[in-house]
């Protein structure tokens, strides 16, 4: 009879040997024999901690560790309606309103103006006249921001019916209510100029009733159609940002100076006609974020 | 392209401060012709962005605007030559 030779290595070999070609099914080994199996603490091979390639463990309270909880990326994040490389510009951003029914945006929003028993809505669209069929007019809703915010994203999409002027308007003055064109009228307003020819989109800004334009885009815009309009202002970035139909058309440094915050939002008619009502519309999404 | 061009407006809504760029013969063509062409074929210019005006700064004691004009080169395939050509000059 072969005696087999003893000592450690032969016999782990042979074991070795035994595992891979017998088909032994018991997996356990002492590889380097310290007398704990291999991998005995480990899952699939990794140890137990929060640390790089460890199974992660969870604190006393049974939380994961913050540390292992990765940093928000609002860049990266979507929000429904809302243009995604603009949340870059936010820490913090809140919803002043967010909704597709008109229903809804005329029962948040507060009027003022010439002709406030004439705007209606329906869930489908806002429309609100400047004046009447006989008086010339402004006419407009708006919705205070809680408090004055320094950032403010919207977008909505806007229709000249036949009046001369449909503005959006990131209001800073104390009045919301304010007529235009007096002292206390003092804000960003994007337009819908459909009578200028070939100068229908524009952006001005106003400071007590003094209305400057910033910019304008070269185009001739129809009535009865609705165009999209977003804007952001964020006076921490010193950037103003405004895009109709999805391309940009303004990119401009804001006043920080006579516009440092932002009280209100709205959307105003004008009416110049005393002799025929003079409507704008709105319809949605609309969505208005502020920080 | 950058320039500076005198103040026009009263600062009312109907008549607001802005750039006269009315002195700009390219300008001053590019409307003529527009207007012109409007009459015929509106449905064809319309909802098409010639070109796009900023403020860049505005020098309110001088009455003078500095302001960049950029036109839509990707409009111009689009138009007719009579207002591609004058637009090309811009």
């Amino acid at each position: 009879m072969l005696v087999p030779p003893q000592g450690l290595p032969y016999w782990r070999n042979k074991l070795k040997w035994l595992f891979e070609n017998v088909g032994y099914k018991n997996k356990e080994y002492d590889s380097n024999l310290d007398g704990l199996i291999d991998n005995s603490d480990k899952v699939d091979g990794y140890d137990a901690g929060t640390g790089a390639n460890n199974i992660l463990v969870l604190d006393s309270n049974g939380l994961v560790p913050l540390g292992n909880i990765p940093v928000l990326d609002w860049s990266k994040l979507q929000f429904p309606g809302v243009r995604q490389e603009i949340l870059q510009y936010f820490d913090n951003p809140k919803i002043l309103i967010a909704t597709s029914s008109m229903l809804e945006l005329l029962n948040s929003a507060e009027k003022a103006g010439a002709n406030t028993s004439g705007i209606s809505a329906t869930s489908k669209e806002l429309t609100i006249p400047g004046g009447t069929s006989t008086a010339s007019g402004n006419t407009w809703v708006y919705i205070s921001f809680p408090y004055n915010v320094t950032k403010v994203y919207y977008c909505v999409r806007l229709c000249s019916v036949n009046a001369v002027w449909v503005t959006t308007e990131a209001f800073a003055g104390s009045d919301p209510t304010v007529s235009p064109g007096s002292t206390g009228d003092t804000e960003y307003h994007i337009s819908l100029h459909i009578p200028a020819t070939a100068q229908d989109f524009i952006i001005t800004k106003v400071i007590n009733g003094t209305a400057t334009i910033l910019g304008y885009e070269s185009t001739d815009l129809s009535y009865n159609t609705y165009y999209n309009i977003e804007v952001l202002i964020s006076n921490p970035d010193s950037i103003i940002k405004v895009w109709r139909d999805g391309a940009l058309k303004f990119n401009l440094t804001p006043d920080t100076t006579n516009l440092p915050s932002f009280t209100a939002f709205r959307i105003r008619v004008v009416d110049l006609s005393t002799t025929t009502a003079q409507q704008g519309k709105v319809t949605g999404p609309i969505v208005i974020i502020y920080e | 392209m950058r320039l500076k061009v005198r103040a026009t407006g009263k600062g009312t809504e109907d008549d607001p401060i802005r750039p006269d760029l009315s002195t700009i013969p390219e300008i001053a063509n590019l409307h003529k012709a527009l207007d012109k062409y409007r009459k015929t074929h509106k449905k064809e210019i319309t909802d098409i962005t010639f070109y796009t005006v900023q403020v860049i700064n505005y020098d309110e004691k001088n009455e003078q605007f500095e302001v960049e004009i950029k036109v839509n080169k990707d409009a111009l395939d689009k138009l007719p030559d009579e207002i591609k050509s004058i637009l090309e000059k811009l």
